[in-house]
């Protein structure tokens, strides 16, 4: 369960405060999917870094499965993250020097030990990656390169999936399959699925689509 | 619009721009401070060969001494005595050595210069100085230091007697040779005001004492006779010369021409032996003159005998054969003839046809007297008469031709007054040295002719009123520029000494060439950094037209402009950098050159040099940098792509296999002897060196081993490690950076000298414990018995073994002498010395396997038409002499020939470093006036040295001997070998800095560009820890594989100094320097992994 309770976040700047998130309040399940829409600037990446425990809050409470990752020292933060949250970003944010598997392995490398790689083969053929194992992200088209984060972020089967803009530098074909592997992979997994976008046509595959006006999220019809 | 572009490209990248500067500057600063110290020393040489040498321009000297009044004449200035005119143009000095000891606290300084001097000798300085005048002394600073002395403290300076009768030679004197002066110290005298007073090339403190000249001719009993003359500035040596050829008398130059019986001149030299020029000269004057000369050879004979009756010292003249013709003597006689005067024949009862024994004195050069005999028949008995009846034979010889009575004699040989009966008085008190007997001149040569002269005078027969023409037409047959006198142009000497035996430029560049190499890579690696974080920018400038040549002609345009205004800094650094360096050499560094009066001396050039060497090299390695921009497409650059290098791996590890391999042979070519050993294994070191780095270039970009094999700890391992893989290019400038550094410190420390601990017979100091030189030459054999008791040693004595060695004063040269021995100190050593062998050789031309067994014995060849064999230590030979096994060198000598000597063999690490050995026989043939020995080697039990040095000291004070351990004179050469080493360590040190600044750098760019990386890890749920641990092993790759790589390269090199050891290893210098170098590198490790840490995560992820 994860559940915002009131949170808000102010930055200082030379004009004064400025508020991006102005008491967001939010209750989501596993299994639950939920699409975030809002201009650029409006704090959509500001609130999935507060989700993911990248960033604190300047008020109000996250909590996930009962648990405030804020609350915890910075090393027990890093394993929350790890054991949690699985993150994908508009760029994709591969190493260069490691291979397609390694980087799907990389959350592995301070996980606890377990099947990390069998995890990661599998996961690599649900994406139709199986085939492009060791090859490096210079090697890869976009998408290619989007399904691997995508890949990279479950691999530990983490109970909260972020994603930042997935398909924000994909063209419509590429785009469109990311999505519907991102929404298979979660409905497999049961995750808490929280994406952030522009494009209105990923969020219509939303079931529930929210919107940031003014620091505040507002369900979109 | 390349100007605006560089301009704007310039300010906006300023940061990186910045550490371009600062690499180019710090390149600068150190070439251009290493050739400003080269400057800087050849200055300071020349300014302390200048005010040593104050006003003196020329200097005129003579084996022996000459009048005092030949300075006036040849200055053209009216002698002055004391009081002399100022600005006097020459002036008149007695320049001996001599030993000072303090009387009150009885501190001894030996090998000081006495100098004998008047106010002319002020005067030609220009300085405002009089006296020293009764007895009184003036010393300079550093023998008032040395022997706590001050104004009012006693002085004893002892001197040498100087004897003009070779102590070669049975009349010459060999004992009782010191004297010494009491003076009073009346003040010490700055190196401003001449105190320093020098001759000699040599750069380490004057000590000067100087007394009335007077006192000195009176205690030398020289009176009116001086040794020196000093010549002011202005005019040529040549002028000189004619001046001293027009001015010089025979009396100057050796030669006296005495009144003799019957209107005869007999032609004497102050040695008491004729040479053959002399007496060349004498018979050509007497052609030209009319008149006729006839040599003649007196001997002491101890006694005529026939049977049981003796006539005791008497002498006895070997003539030509048409005088013992004339004198009725048959000619052949069976057996060597003798003539008899009548006096002696009664007294021996001779009858014609009898045989005569003769007994007589030899002296031996090995230092022993011995008695001889040879046996004559009467061949005539003749009155005294004529020639027969003339005691003008006989030359002056102090001590016995002067003494009013035969028991009045003081001979320099035993002599038994018991012999002499009233009649042998009676002959000497009428008719005093007059020849008893006469011998055949060939025969009288034969056994006792001198290697200085085969007569002792030249009779000149019928000179009668012609004697004033003959003595003038004998002077212009005489050169005194061939007969002892010598025009030494001392200013123009002192200036090409003063370039110095060791170019410290050359040096210090040679130290700086890591240092060098490292701030040019990091600045090449700046400007690398600079290009890569602005591969977008270039991406889009090719892609909106921008060639690639107008491309590189922009950016190197900026690297124009930063490698000028970074030499420019240099520049201003050089001259910080050349103040401290020379600070360090008067100071830390004192060692190296022996003196304090170093000082810095700005010149032009040599920053001007380095500037152009830094910013050619800084805009070739622009150059070779944007050689990539060309390479990269628009695409690539666009994305931020890459500028890397495209080495191809398999070239690289072909290529390092290749350099390996020939590292590989040169080693084992050096270790055949087929290479000289040093140059061959530190080639190849360097060969592995580069081997080594190409191989990482190549590993660095390999395809690695899979994560997938390495979680946890080692997966974090395995991550660092990639990193350092990332960029290849830049993490192997890193490792070169690191190399060269360890390498240089390791190789380095690793010849530090240290003292021999074998002290056996095959080593540096030949199994002798101690060394030790005197003032006074001593004739006598210390190793005999009766040596001992002639010297005034106890008989019994703790020397197991002596050597002897004579010796020729010169420039030293060792490395404790800065300047350029021109013309080197020789040392001849006995005969039995060269025998024996001993010491420890590094090499030799000897061709037989008894000389290459044993190279001394390469001495004893004396070809007179061959270059003279000489040995010499091999670093002497190599770095101040600079000259190699084989080479020759020619010393110039005033009035003779220059003289050849080849190197026949080089000693390792000996005691010899400050002078060349010659065979003995040479060097009596060459240096006829250096008699005796003063150079000793004491074979005495260690470690009882430093007593026995003492008991030395004590027992032959007035002999002036100096006595130190064999052990503490190596050291005193190593401390100068050690401290350039550690010049070179520490200027490495710097380099390794250098190097660790590069590492820093590489590795927080590293970081910074991959902050995104680093971000993304975060998010993922790397703690602080993973990620610092990422970094260290990131960084302990680069520092393995450039500590491994230098510490290989190094080992490579230090094996000829492994071998030399006997195999010993430093082991703990190598580990410590290896700790230093990797703590070093750990510590920018945590520096970046600091900052990595404070990196802002959210900016990371966000950021493009």
């Amino acid at each position: 369960m994860l559940s915002v309770r009131g949170v808000s976040k102010r930055y200082e700047s030379a004009a004064g405060p400025l508020t991006i998130l102005d008491g967001v309040s939010l209750d989501l399940a596993r299994g639950d999917a939920i699409c975030v829409l809002g201009p650029s600037g409006s704090g959509k990446s500001t609130l999935l870094f507060i989700l993911g425990a990248l960033e604190p809050p300047t008020a109000g409470q996250v909590t996930l499965a009962g648990e405030d990752p804020f609350a915890l020292s910075e090393t027990a933060r890093a394993a929350f993250r790890n054991r949690n949250v699985g993150f994908v970003f508009q760029d994709h944010c591969l190493l260069p020097q490691c291979s397609v598997l390694e980087n799907v392995l990389l959350p592995a490398v301070v996980a606890p030990p377990a099947d990390h790689v069998g995890r990661a083969r599998a996961l690599l053929e649900q994406v139709g990656l199986k085939e492009r194992l060791d090859h490096r992200p210079g090697e890869l088209s976009g998408g290619e390169r989007q399904r691997t984060a995508l890949a990279r972020a479950l691999v530990l089967q983490p109970a909260l999936l972020l994603c930042d803009e997935p398909t924000g530098n994909l063209d419509r074909a590429a785009a469109d399959r990311v999505a519907t592997m991102l929404l298979d992979l979660h409905a497999a997994q049961q995750t808490i699925l929280v994406l952030v976008t522009h494009s209105l046509e990923l969020a219509r595959r939303f079931p529930v689509r929210l919107e940031l006006v003014e620091g505040a999220l507002v369900r979109v019809p | 619009m390349r100007l605006p572009l560089v301009r704007r490209g310039l300010g906006h990248h300023r940061g990186v721009h910045a550490a371009v500067i600062l690499g180019v500057a710090t390149a600068v600063t150190v070439l251009g401070g290493a050739l400003l110290v080269g400057e800087s020393v050849r200055g300071s040489l020349r300014d302390i060969a200048l005010q040593r040498l104050g006003g003196v321009g020329h200097v005129v000297r003579s084996g022996s001494f000459f009048r005092e009044a030949l300075a006036a004449e040849i200055g053209g200035r009216t002698s002055g005595g004391t009081g002399g005119a100022p600005g006097a143009t020459a002036a008149p000095i007695i320049a001996v050595g001599g030993v000072v000891t303090e009387e009150a606290g009885g501190r001894r300084a030996s090998r000081v210069r006495v100098l004998g001097v008047d106010d002319r000798f002020w005067s030609l300085h220009r300085r405002a100085i009089t006296g020293p005048g009764g007895r009184e002394a003036l010393v300079s600073r550093a023998l008032a230091e040395e022997l706590g002395a001050g104004p009012g403290s006693t002085l004893l300076v002892t001197v040498q007697r100087p004897q003009s009768i070779p102590a070669s030679s049975l009349f010459g004197r060999r004992d009782d040779l010191a004297r010494t002066i009491r003076v009073s110290l009346s003040a010490v005298v700055a190196g401003e005001n001449v105190g320093d007073f020098s001759l000699d090339s040599q750069q380490q403190a004057a000590r000067n004492v100087f007394v009335p000249l007077a006192l000195l001719q009176r205690t030398l009993e020289q009176a009116g006779n001086v040794d020196t003359i000093l010549i002011g500035e202005g005019g040529g040596a040549a002028a000189v010369a004619d001046r001293v050829r027009a001015s010089a008398s025979l009396e100057d130059v050796g030669v006296r021409l005495r009144p003799v019986a019957d209107g005869a001149l007999s032609v004497e030299s102050r040695n008491g032996l004729v040479s053959d020029a002399l007496a060349a000269a004498a018979g050509d004057a007497a052609t030209q003159t009319g008149t006729r000369t006839d040599g003649v050879l007196v001997y002491l004979a101890n006694g005529l005998r026939i049977g049981d009756r003796e006539v005791p010292y008497s002498v006895v003249a070997a003539v030509g054969d048409d005088v013992l013709r004339g004198w009725g003597m048959e000619v052949p006689v069976a057996g060597d003839p003798i003539v008899l005067n009548d006096w002696t024949a009664r007294r021996l009862d001779a009858s014609v046809g009898d045989t005569v024994d003769l007994e007589y004195y030899l002296w031996r050069e090995e230092g022993r007297m011995e008695t001889a005999s040879a046996r004559f028949t009467v061949a005539a008995i003749i009155p005294m008469t004529g020639l027969a009846a003339d005691p003008g034979l006989v030359p002056e010889y102090p001590g016995i031709t002067t003494a009013l009575h035969l028991s009045d004699w003081d001979p320099p040989f035993p002599l038994d007054l018991g012999r002499v009966k009233p009649a042998d008085e009676g002959y000497w008190d009428r008719h005093r040295a007059t020849p008893k007997a006469f011998i055949p001149l060939a025969v009288g040569q034969r056994l006792w002719g001198h290697r200085l002269g085969r007569f002792t005078s030249v009779r000149v027969t019928n000179a009668g009123e012609k004697a004033a023409d003959y003595a003038a037409a004998l002077r212009r047959r005489l050169d005194p520029l061939v007969l002892g006198f010598a025009v030494d142009p001392a200013r123009e000497r002192a200036l090409a000494s003063s370039h110095g035996a060791t170019d410290f430029g050359e040096y210090f560049t040679y130290f700086s060439f890591f240092l060098v190499v490292s701030a040019l890579l990091l600045a090449a690696l700046f400007f690398r950094l600079g290009l890569e974080q602005r591969a977008a920018e270039l991406g889009l400038m090719r892609a909106v037209g921008f060639g690639p040549g107008r491309l590189r002609r922009l950016f190197l345009s900026e690297a124009a402009i930063l490698s000028a205004v970074g030499a420019l800094i240099g520049v201003a650094g050089a001259l910080a950098w050349a103040g401290a360096l020379m600070t360090a050499l008067r100071t830390w560094w004192i060692g190296a050159v022996g003196t304090r009066a170093l000082a810095l001396h700005l010149s032009p050039q040599p920053l001007a040099l380095a500037a152009a060497v830094v910013v050619a090299c800084a805009l070739l390695s622009a150059a070779w940098t944007l050689r990539d921009l060309s390479r990269a497409t628009p695409r690539e650059l666009l994305a931020g792509g890459s500028t890397r290098a495209r080495v191809a791996g398999q070239t690289g590890w072909r290529t390092a296999a290749v350099l390996l391999a020939a590292a590989v042979a040169l080693s084992l070519a050096a270790w055949a002897k087929a290479i000289p050993l040093v140059p061959g294994f530190f080639g190849a070191a360097i060969l592995l060196l580069a081997a080594t780095l190409l191989a990482t270039r190549a590993w660095l970009g390999r395809p690695a081993g899979s994560l997938a094999a390495s979680p946890g700890l080692s997966g974090i391992l395995w991550l660092g490690m990639r990193g350092a893989g990332n960029r290849p290019g830049r993490s192997t400038l890193c490792v070169a950076l690191i190399g060269f550094a360890t390498f240089l410190v390791v190789a380095v420390g690793t010849f530090h000298r240290e003292a021999d601990a074998d002290e056996g017979r095959a080593t540096g100091s030949g199994g002798y414990a101690v060394i030790a030189e005197s003032l006074i030459p001593i004739a006598h054999d210390p190793a005999t018995k009766e040596g001992r008791s002639e010297i005034g040693l106890p008989e019994q004595w703790p020397v197991r073994r002596v050597s002897r060695f004579h010796l020729r004063e010169g420039d030293d040269a060792s490395c404790l002498n800065l300047y350029a021995p021109r013309n080197p100190r020789i040392i001849a050593p006995e005969a039995r010395f060269l025998a024996e062998g001993g010491f420890r050789f590094r090499g030799t031309i000897a061709g037989d396997a008894a000389a290459q067994a044993n190279p001394w014995l390469l001495l004893q060849d004396d070809d007179p038409s061959a270059p003279i064999p000489v040995i010499a230590d091999a670093a002497s030979m190599q770095y101040v002499l600079h000259r190699a096994l084989g080479d020759e060198m020619v010393l110039e000598r005033p009035g003779a020939d220059p003289l050849r000597l080849r190197f026949v063999a080089a000693l390792e690490d000996s005691v010899f470093q400050s002078e060349l050995i010659m065979g003995e026989r040479a060097f009596r043939r060459l240096f006829p006036p250096q008699e005796g020995y003063r150079v000793f080697l004491l074979d005495v039990p260690r470690p009882d040295e430093t007593s026995v040095v003492a008991g030395l000291e004590s027992a032959l004070a007035d002999q002036g001997f100096d006595a130190v351990a064999t052990r503490d004179r190596l050291a005193a050469y190593h401390r100068v070998e050690n401290t350039y080493l550690s010049t070179f360590q520490a200027l490495g040190a710097l380099g390794l800095v250098l190097g660790t600044v590069g590492l820093a750098t590489v590795l927080l760019r590293n970081a910074l560009e991959r902050r995104r990386e680093i971000a993304l890890l975060r998010a993922l749920g790397y703690r602080p820890s993973h990620l610092q641990g990422m970094l260290l092993a990131e960084n302990a790759t680069l520092l393995a594989l450039g500590v491994g790589s230098g510490l290989a390269a190094a080992l490579v090199a230090v094996v000829p100094a492994v071998m030399q050891r006997g195999g010993s290893l430093p082991v703990a210098a190598i580990a410590g320097v290896a700790a230093a170098v990797v703590a070093a590198g750990l510590l920018t490790s945590f520096v970046a992994a600091g900052v990595v840490r404070r990196l802002p995560l959210l900016t990371g992820l966000r950021s493009e």
